[in-house]
């Protein structure tokens, strides 16, 4: 059969459904209220509708032209009830079951209605039409293929109007309408899918065969090519793969090319591919318009193996991984106790340190988010706020470098920001010899953005510190810190408060960021004192 | 009506769903590395055309051909050769062309699955340990020994007591050893060398003895000579998964008294030349306890580096435990000659520290 014959024969098809009776009457109404056991249509005995009548509900749509694009309204019949009572201007309608859940207010309500007693009115003759002799435009082959589809679904069921594109697509998947195509056909599938709320699997299963030959592993990350053979190619309109990584809850669909009449040809795409595995599934549309999985199913799809990523992938020598930390600060906790001594005369209640420290934090994927490694200084002189240092009982001094070991976790949190727990171990020498020291932190957010972080640290001939510090990027180049610490550093002396906020410019993306700090740090209302501090940030 | 009617348009606009006509050829999933690739197609008029495979490695410029033959009744096969099933795969067409009278002009060469521009591609695969071991040798550039030599000087500073009594806290030690990688997993690298390691400590924990004086300040109640000056040792690496590492050394020290044992061991994940976390361990009987962590990065490009925090009371375990800072630079050349310098911090307590200062070079081969 040609091209030519076969549209000649379903243009005539369409004139014959299409042809309207000329004596009895079709009245329509709307659904105006659905129950768990009948729907009410606004048709009564008013227009002719009795008891018993066969009635028929379609669901209006709104498509679109796949040539023009323009909005068409047009319907899908639901299915046929039974009109079991009547009133003037209402009737109750008896379904089946399967077609009452898909019934909705609004659906259109149609019903052959006899009228014995009325003649049908004597046609008016139409006024002559002035005589249209323009020649019809000339279409190109593509676009009239498109429309010969188009006029053959209208008012087809979803079924035969999924199948009928589906079938155009695969075989015009490089047609400049396939993409318009391609989203209708979503739209046709999710409608149908909508009118089958209590089957959200297949429809059904049938015999609809496909060769395949089952890969059993692929590389994460690399997309893997399929081919299926059609046992029976004049069954089958079209095809699709659903694909998924192994784990997910839903599928991604993929739509098979057809080549050559038997081969169905697609791709499993490569962000798909992932361990422990991808799961995949062929459904095919037969040529009675109903799907039906050819090869697995969604409950149990076929699946192939995928490796894990060996533990070196996480270390590939990818740039940003990288970030160098230098800084240095100093606090004084005495600059502005003037307390005199109780001769009157000014005596020295130092209170200071400072501290350097040089990390590096190397940044990982997965649940160790990043692993820090450093070594610091620390000297300070003081530590107690009421006590007057002379030569008799000069001031203490307190020293400690140290290197240090971190590891943050990122907790498994299924939405929120996320949270971090850091643990650092620290090994120094001070002026007593060796010790060791811990130190926690929680954090909420990511490191490299806006965070809320709370710390502790205890470490021998130190002292302890708590902390609650608060990082954002107001500007994309400037980082802002602030922080307000607890502490009895230096040297395990009185409790005091340190405040700081450290503001940085980035000069270049994954570059140099030099900070500056400022601080203040209260001991007692009447000895406090300020500091400073600078650093620099090096990301590779 | 609709469904007869949709039906004959479907059938009217589609002429692709019209059956095979002869030729139906199952692909093969994956195939193995240098093994030939056979591929089988039923054939039903097998007489009245020649059906072929085009075939080529991916990534190769040019496609080659081999005709299918005839196995048993409509089935026939043709093999791709050996020598292009090579990862990550080869792509193929096959084509039919008529057979036609002796003389007459040949017919046209049809594509009956895939083709020249939408080939099929068959993923060739390599055994896991073979996979492996390519990219192991991926990293090395091929390499699979290397030569190593390794300086470095010590100084944890000089001390002193009330007397005026001065001894130096210090040690040097000298690595050379020979690696090759066996990459026959788990056994991924052995490797053997040479340890010479002496020093000069005071004989007390921290501080020189209160009664020696300047005069006496060489004297062995004073002044200790640590370490040794002959280490042999012999060293397995582990490869526990890819990119998992445990070395495992086992040593033997001899100094002017007698011999004496050691071992090493050091988890590692990550590439020991490029990004890498280490935690090593090592104990020399009288010469002391070293614990490290070390975090390597190679993101600075030609320059991979490394920081390590080292607690150790070398060279001598009479010493109290003190704490180094390491901080390390490589300069890989594409020779396969790698050169290092360190510069670090050491001290056993806050009051007197010492640098430290170390050379090596390696060459991979």
């Amino acid at each position: 059969m040609t091209t030519r014959s076969s549209v000649v024969i379903a243009l005539a098809a369409i004139v014959a459904c299409t042809a309207t009776a000329a004596a009895d009457q079709i009245v329509v109404g709307r659904v105006v209220k659905t129950d768990r056991r009948e729907v009410y249509v606004n048709l009564g005995s008013r227009v002719g509708v009795d008891s018993g009548a066969r009635l028929r509900l379609k669901r209006p749509v709104t498509l679109r032209h796949p040539v023009t694009r323009r909005p068409v309204v047009d319907w899908l019949p639901l299915g046929d009830g039974t009109v079991t009572d009547v009133g003037s201007s209402l009737a109750r309608i008896a379904l089946p079951p399967e077609l009452l859940a898909q019934v909705r207010v609004g659906d259109i309500a149609e019903v052959y209605v006899v009228r014995d007693d009325a003649p049908a009115p004597t046609p008016v003759p139409a006024p002559p039409r002035p005589v249209d002799d323009r020649p019809i435009p000339a279409v190109d082959a593509d676009t009239a293929e498109v429309l010969t589809v188009w006029r053959a679904t209208t008012g087809a069921s979803l079924d035969a109007r999924v199948a009928a594109w589906s079938g155009w697509l695969a075989a015009h998947g490089s047609s400049r309408f396939a993409d318009d195509v391609r989203a209708d056909l979503e739209v046709l599938r999710a409608t149908r899918l909508a009118l089958q709320p209590d089957r959200p699997g297949r429809p059904r299963e049938s015999q609809l065969h496909v060769e395949h030959d089952l890969p059993t592993r692929a590389d994460a990350g690399a997309a893997v090519p399929l081919v299926f053979v059609l046992a029976e190619p004049t069954q089958v309109a079209a095809a699709a793969l659903h694909v998924r990584t192994a784990g997910q809850a839903t599928f991604q669909r993929v739509e098979l090319t057809r080549e050559h009449a038997i081969y169905l040809r697609g791709t499993i795409p490569a962000t798909v591919v992932a361990a422990p595995g991808v799961e995949y599934f062929v459904e095919v549309i037969g040529a009675d318009g109903a799907a039906a999985t050819a090869y697995a199913t969604e409950a149990q799809p076929a699946r192939i193996a995928v490796a894990a990523p060996a533990v070196v992938e996480r270390f590939t020598a990818t740039r940003q991984r990288t970030q160098l930390t230098m800084i240095g600060s100093y606090l004084d906790f005495a600059t502005f106790d003037d307390r005199p001594g109780s001769t009157g005369a000014a005596v020295d209640r130092r209170d200071r340190f400072a501290e350097a420290e040089v990390d590096v934090r190397y940044r990982l994927d997965g649940i160790v988010r990043g692993v820090r490694l450093g070594f610091g200084s620390y000297g300070g002189r003081g530590g107690f706020a009421n006590r007057v240092w002379d030569d008799a009982n000069p001031a203490p001094v307190i020293g400690f470098q140290y290197g240090y070991v971190e590891s943050e976790l990122a907790l498994p949190v299924g939405r929120g920001p996320s949270i971090g727990v850091a643990g650092r171990f620290v090994a120094g020498v001070g002026r007593e010899g060796f010790g060791v020291g811990v130190a926690g932190r929680l954090r909420l957010g990511d490191p490299d953005a806006t965070n809320l972080s709370l710390g502790v640290s205890g470490v021998q001939q130190l002292g302890f510190l708590s902390d609650l510090r608060f990082e954002t990027w107001p500007r994309p180049a400037l980082p802002v810190g602030i922080s307000v610490a607890v502490t009895d550093q230096p040297g395990n002396g009185d409790l005091g408060v340190r405040l700081a906020t450290d503001v940085g410019y980035r000069l270049r993306p994954w570059a140099v960021r030099p900070t500056v700090r400022l601080s203040a740090g209260p001991h007692r209302e009447r000895h406090a004192g300020v500091g400073g501090g600078v650093g620099l940030v090096f990301d590779w | 009506m609709t469904r007869t009617l949709f039906l004959t348009c479907w059938l009217a606009i589609a002429p692709a769903v019209a059956a095979a006509d002869g030729v139906r050829h199952l692909p093969p999933a994956q195939a193995d590395a240098a093994a030939p690739i056979e591929l089988t197609a039923s054939v039903t008029d097998a007489g009245a055309r020649a059906v072929s495979v085009h075939y080529r490695t991916v990534g190769a410029p040019a496609w080659a051909e081999v005709v299918f033959t005839r196995a048993a009744g409509d089935r026939w096969i043709a093999a791709i050769p050996a020598g292009a099933a090579l990862p990550p795969g080869v792509e193929y067409y096959l084509t039919s062309q008529a057979t036609v009278a002796d003389g007459a002009a040949p017919a046209d060469v049809v594509d009956e699955f895939a083709s020249a521009a939408r080939p099929h591609v068959v993923a060739v695969r390599v055994a896991d340990k073979d996979q492996r071991r390519q990219r192991d040798l991926a990293r090395s550039g091929g390499r699979r020994s290397r030569a190593h030599a390794g300086f470095e000087w010590i100084d944890f500073g000089q001390r002193t007591n009330a007397a005026g009594a001065v001894v130096p806290d210090q040690y040097y030690r000298v690595d050379l050893d020979f690696s090759y990688r066996l990459l026959a997993y788990p056994l991924e690298e052995i490797r053997f060398g040479y340890t010479r390691l002496e020093g000069v400590v005071p004989a007390s924990d921290r501080r020189v003895p209160e009664a020696c004086t300047p005069a006496t300040a060489h004297d062995p109640a004073c002044r200790l000579d640590a370490g040794f000056k002959v280490g042999g040792w012999f060293e397995l690496g582990l490869a526990l998964a890819e990119g998992v590492r445990l070395d495992a050394r086992g040593m033997f020290t001899a100094n002017q008294e007698s011999f004496a044992v050691g071992a090493r061991g050091e988890l590692r994940a990550g590439v020991a030349d490029g990004n890498h976390l280490a935690v090593a361990v090592e104990y020399m009987a009288d010469v002391g306890t070293v614990g490290s962590f070390r975090l390597g990065w190679a993101t600075v490009p030609r320059l991979p580096m490394a920081m390590t925090v080292e607690v150790t009371d070398l060279p001598s375990s009479l010493r109290a435990t003190g704490i180094r800072l390491l901080y390390d630079v490589y300069y890989p050349l594409p020779t396969g000659l790698r050169l290092g310098a360190r510069v670090g911090y050491a001290a056993r307590d806050q009051i007197i520290g010492g640098p430290s200062v170390g050379l090596s070079a390696s060459y991979d081969f």
